[in-house]
């Protein structure tokens, strides 16, 4: 089991991921943008960051840049709706460990086999 | 007013694409077959936005949009009349019915509807031309008529507008809605 902070400010959004990652057996804590997320991830160290792209306040991409200049190692997955290949390209070059595109199939492992590897290391 | 053939042929491709991802990442959220119709490219101003044929029912429509810039600069729309956004939602919370006490779960649900399929529409269209979308803000939801609110928010009457559409629909589930790109200014 293990500690997600998940990102984004789409509530039903956050609502479908917290059913897969809590039926899988994670412990989920949430936060509705960036700013709010840095701070909770500072906070509470997690063990692995799910963070969406498009957000108000604070975008995903720069609060993956703030996580890795805070020295916050924790693997970070990109969750979002952006396809761009030049978006997926910064958040990997950012320290991203992969980036998944919504919409998650909630009957599928994909994230289950994402938060995995990427506890692995 | 007419487009250029040769501009008119790139954006239809370009709207195909778009649409093809858009309608494509449907079918995965709906596990149900989507039918794409052929877009259509328009070069108007905004008091002929009236002859637009978009199909909207009798109520105000569910509308999503996203704005966009970069070479191509502009306003993408998910427009679902209300019947299908009604019917998307209840689909997607498991098939129970939404009452009105629970808007919120309607905006966030249809919101984030339209932010996938756009997000997809356009992603698909700046990989295929090699650039890089910008998104203007986040998603924005309202219940408007579609004519209404281009109306509102075009501000110069005069100014001449690209507007592109494609039409969804999944005809086992009586869902369908309309993708709309407006395009304020071309760049190819």
């Amino acid at each position: 089991m293990s500690n997600i902070l998940v990102i984004d400010d789409s509530w039903f959004q956050r609502a479908n991921l917290r059913a897969i990652l809590e039926e899988a057996g994670h412990q989920i804590i949430e936060a509705e943008n960036g700013r709010i997320g840095l701070l909770m991830a500072v906070k509470h160290e997690p063990d692995c960051v799910l963070l969406d792209v498009l957000m108000p306040e604070m975008d995903g991409i720069t609060t993956l840049r703030k996580i890795r200049e805070q020295k916050l190692a924790m693997p970070v997955i990109m969750v979002t709706a952006d396809i761009q290949k030049s978006t997926e390209q910064e958040c990997l070059t950012l320290g991203a460990q992969m980036v998944l595109h919504k919409p998650i199939d909630p009957d599928s492992d994909t994230l289950q086999k994402a938060i995995g590897l990427a506890l692995e290391g | 007013m007419q487009l250029p053939a040769k501009d008119r042929e790139k954006l239809q491709k370009m709207l195909r694409i778009g649409a093809e991802q858009a309608a494509s990442t449907l079918n995965a959220m709906l596990r149900s077959p989507v039918e794409l119709s052929m877009p259509e490219i328009s070069l108007l101003r905004r008091h002929e936005l009236t002859k637009l044929d978009i199909e909207e029912g009798e109520q105000t429509s569910s509308i999503v949009s996203l704005g966009f810039k970069s070479n191509l600069s502009g306003t993408a729309l998910l427009v679902l009349p209300q019947e299908s956004a009604t019917r998307l939602v209840e689909i997607l919370v498991g098939g129970r019915s939404i009452n009105t006490a629970e808007k919120v779960i309607h905006i966030a649900a249809i919101t984030e509807v339209g932010n996938i399929l756009l997000s997809g529409l356009l992603g698909a269209v700046a990989n295929e031309l090699h650039r890089n979308l910008v998104y203007t803000s986040t998603p924005t939801y309202v219940e408007d008529r579609l004519l209404h609110l281009l109306q509102r928010d075009l501000a110069d009457p005069e100014a001449l507008l690209v507007l592109a559409h494609a039409q969804m629909q999944t005809p086992g589930l009586q869902i369908q809605g309309t993708a709309v790109l407006l395009f304020h200014e071309v760049l190819f």
